[in-house]
């Protein structure tokens, strides 16, 4: 206790003296508020340097390849997290210094992928799901629409993700979306294959392009995450996005530290500055995705907050499932996608 | 004692040559060296490594990997792998024999014109390249989209169905492998062409050669360097190319360059990446080499003097 307190001590110390030293995030691009940089200046002393990654995938080959020293803050899908400490591409964090982790929903904390909060707290959330021309369909949205080619509506997309796509497939089936059974996962390989074949089947997308197929009218339904589903409804009102009533995803985007952070206080600062329910709040109206900072609610646009493609209902909410690391079974699910993409 | 050597008119001794010619190839070694056989090696080396559990690479000998292209995965055998292979293969030839077929009278028909008109003409070939590989293709889904005239035009002929886009087909796919590869073939097929002796042409037609034989003995034999070289400049990238399948083609059908990207990318398999690399690297020296014995047997024997 007297060491963290003196360790809180000498930091902010730190945090004083060196002013000018920047907090590197690594994140996608547009996914914080540009305005907030000001803020964290005014609050901290510290200048925000924003880094850029175009996939989890480029960051992960970054970190891994000597990148550690290179960024303070990463921002990663909570799936990754297993594999980053695992690499030693993350430290513990330290939770003295980050006391605005009381203003976080208690469905965003202490979840499977970082049990305690050790190395991480939550940025964003959202869904994976199905956007559709509610004209054109009938009944409730139901993943049969995009995986069984008898009751497909019309054209449609799938996602163009082996965990996403497989794991809705597995939905559908009853099954759990992280799955170690063989058998199971190559039941939903071998549905996902049938639906690949039907003529129509517009193929494996992107969520942008997915989204841009219905918006187009080549697609009455396509397999979208909710942020494009968002974008898509807003260019042409009429269009909808839901959780099929089998249940579907739901992906956290999580703060963590780099293992060789060079600016460790900043980095701390930063997480914490980002769960003040002011800035959360302000962020969220930017970027638009859900904010699992409770606290800052009632500072979020209404329109944003009564969207249920953004913030699903209660109910919706108890049918979503987090994807796990698989570890070794992964190497079954990649056999499982292969075989799906390649006959 | 060195004993001394006469070359090119300088007295030298056999030591002094060695070390001037060493000196001069010696960018080229270290160029090769550096950013090609050690990555190969590279390559290779992780070719016969281990995921780790959570993706990074274990240094543990196994034949895993190789087996595992081969067909054996977690469900037992399956032909997928073999099938991605072969689908890049024959895509690849596909792609190969049709930019050819379009290639030939295009480098013959800017051959024939005025000389001051051919770099204009040559320069248009190459222009598309100038535009990124990945925007190039979006211009194509947009032409292929919907709304648009040629989509149209299938409809009302009756070949789509009523508000359908043109791709993801294969047509769209071969579409925009040929667009794509087209000046690759063009330009090394030019040059042949340009340089052509016409007199071995009348020679063949004074010799009562029928209009094939004069084509195959006549013209063909003197293309053939030029034949070869567009070949393997069109053949070995569009093996390796996955973008344009994945953007015409819906994506429902893997390639070995997505193959190859999945691993590296989301699935974190680096070893398992790395070997079907290895192979693709492989398969293009295979065709590197079956191209250079035919080029031997096929190469006009007056070409080499001239």
């Amino acid at each position: 206790m007297r060491l963290t307190a003196i360790a809180a001590i000498l930091l902010s110390a730190a945090g004083l003296a060196a002013e000018d030293k920047p907090v590197r995030i690594f994140m996608y691009s547009e996914y914080i508020d540009p305005a907030l940089a000001e803020t964290f200046k005014a609050r901290t002393g510290y200048t925000l340097d924003v880094q850029l990654y175009e996939a989890q995938e480029e960051m992960i080959a970054k970190l891994q390849t000597g990148g550690t020293d290179q960024y303070d803050v990463l921002v990663a899908t909570g799936l990754l997290v297993k594999q980053m400490v695992a690499l030693k591409l993350v430290q513990p964090l330290d939770q003295a210094l980050i006391p605005n982790k009381a203003n976080v929903g208690k469905q965003f904390l202490d979840t499977a992928f970082d049990k305690g909060n050790t190395y991480s707290y939550p940025y964003f959330w959202g869904t994976s799901g199905l956007m559709y021309d509610p004209a054109k369909v009938q009944g409730e949205p139901t993943w049969a629409w995009v995986m069984d080619p008898a009751k497909a509506p019309g054209p449609f997309t799938l996602l163009d993700e082996a965990r996403t796509t497989l794991g809705s497939a597995l939905v559908w089936q009853g099954k759990s979306m992280n799955s170690r059974v063989p058998a199971e996962v190559k039941a939903a390989s071998e549905a996902v294959g049938a639906a690949k074949h039907s003529p129509k089947c517009l193929g494996f997308a992107g969520g942008v392009d997915g989204k841009n197929r219905v918006v187009g009218g080549e697609a009455v339904v396509a397999m979208v995450y909710n942020g494009d589903a968002a974008r898509g409804i807003a260019d042409k009102p009429g269009l909808q996005y839901a959780i099929p009533k089998e249940g579907a995803e739901i992906w956290c985007d999580l703060m963590l530290i780099s293992a060789k952070a060079p600016n460790k206080a900043g980095a701390h600062a930063l997480i914490n500055f980002l769960l003040d329910a002011e800035v959360a709040a302000q962020n969220a109206n930017f970027i638009q995705y859900a904010s699992p900072v409770e606290a800052a609610k009632p500072k979020i646009k209404p329109e944003l907050l009564n969207n249920p493609a953004i913030y699903p209902s209660a109910e919706v909410m108890k049918r979503l499932t987090y994807l796990e690391d698989l570890g070794k079974d992964s190497r079954m699910w990649d056999a499982a996608w292969t075989s799906v993409k390649s006959q | 004692m060195a004993s001394h050597l006469v070359v090119d008119g300088y007295l030298t001794t056999r030591p002094r040559l060695y070390g001037r010619g060493g000196l001069l190839i010696a960018g080229a070694f270290l160029w090769m060296g550096l950013f090609l056989f050690a990555p190969l090696g590279g390559l290779a080396g992780l070719a016969f490594a281990q995921r780790g559990e959570y993706g990074g690479v274990e240094w543990i000998f196994s034949w895993a990997n190789l087996t595992r292209l081969a067909g054996w995965d977690e469900f037992g055998f399956s032909w997928s792998h073999l099938t991605i292979l072969w689908r890049s293969v024959w895509l690849a030839t596909v792609t190969t024999l049709l930019c050819l077929l379009l290639g030939f009278p295009m480098a013959f028909w800017i051959a024939a014109k005025r000389p001051a008109q051919r770099p204009l003409l040559l320069a248009l070939v190459m222009v598309p390249s100038c535009v990124n590989l990945v925007i190039r293709t979006y211009a194509w889904q947009q032409f292929l989209g919907s709304q648009m005239p040629a989509a149209w035009l299938a409809q009302s002929l009756g070949l789509v169905p009523e508000g359908a886009a043109l791709y993801p087909t294969v047509t769209a796919v071969y579409l925009g492998m040929v667009s794509c590869m087209l000046p690759f073939t063009v330009l090394p097929l030019y040059t042949s062409v340009e340089r052509l002796d016409w007199s071995l042409v009348e020679a063949a037609r004074d010799l009562h050669a029928g209009r094939w034989r004069t084509f195959r003995h006549g013209i063909l034999a003197q293309c053939m360097p030029g034949l070869l070289a567009a070949t393997i400049l069109t053949f070995i990238p569009a093996l390796g190319m996955f973008v344009i399948s994945d953007m015409l083609g819906g994506a429902k059908f893997l390639l070995v360059g997505n193959l190859i990207q999945q691993q590296f990318g989301s699935m974190n398999d680096w070893p398992f990446g790395a070997m079907a690399g290895l192979f693709l690297v492989l398969a293009s020296l295979v065709a590197l080499w079956g191209l250079r014995i035919v080029s031997e047997r096929e190469a006009p024997h007056h070409g080499a003097r001239r």
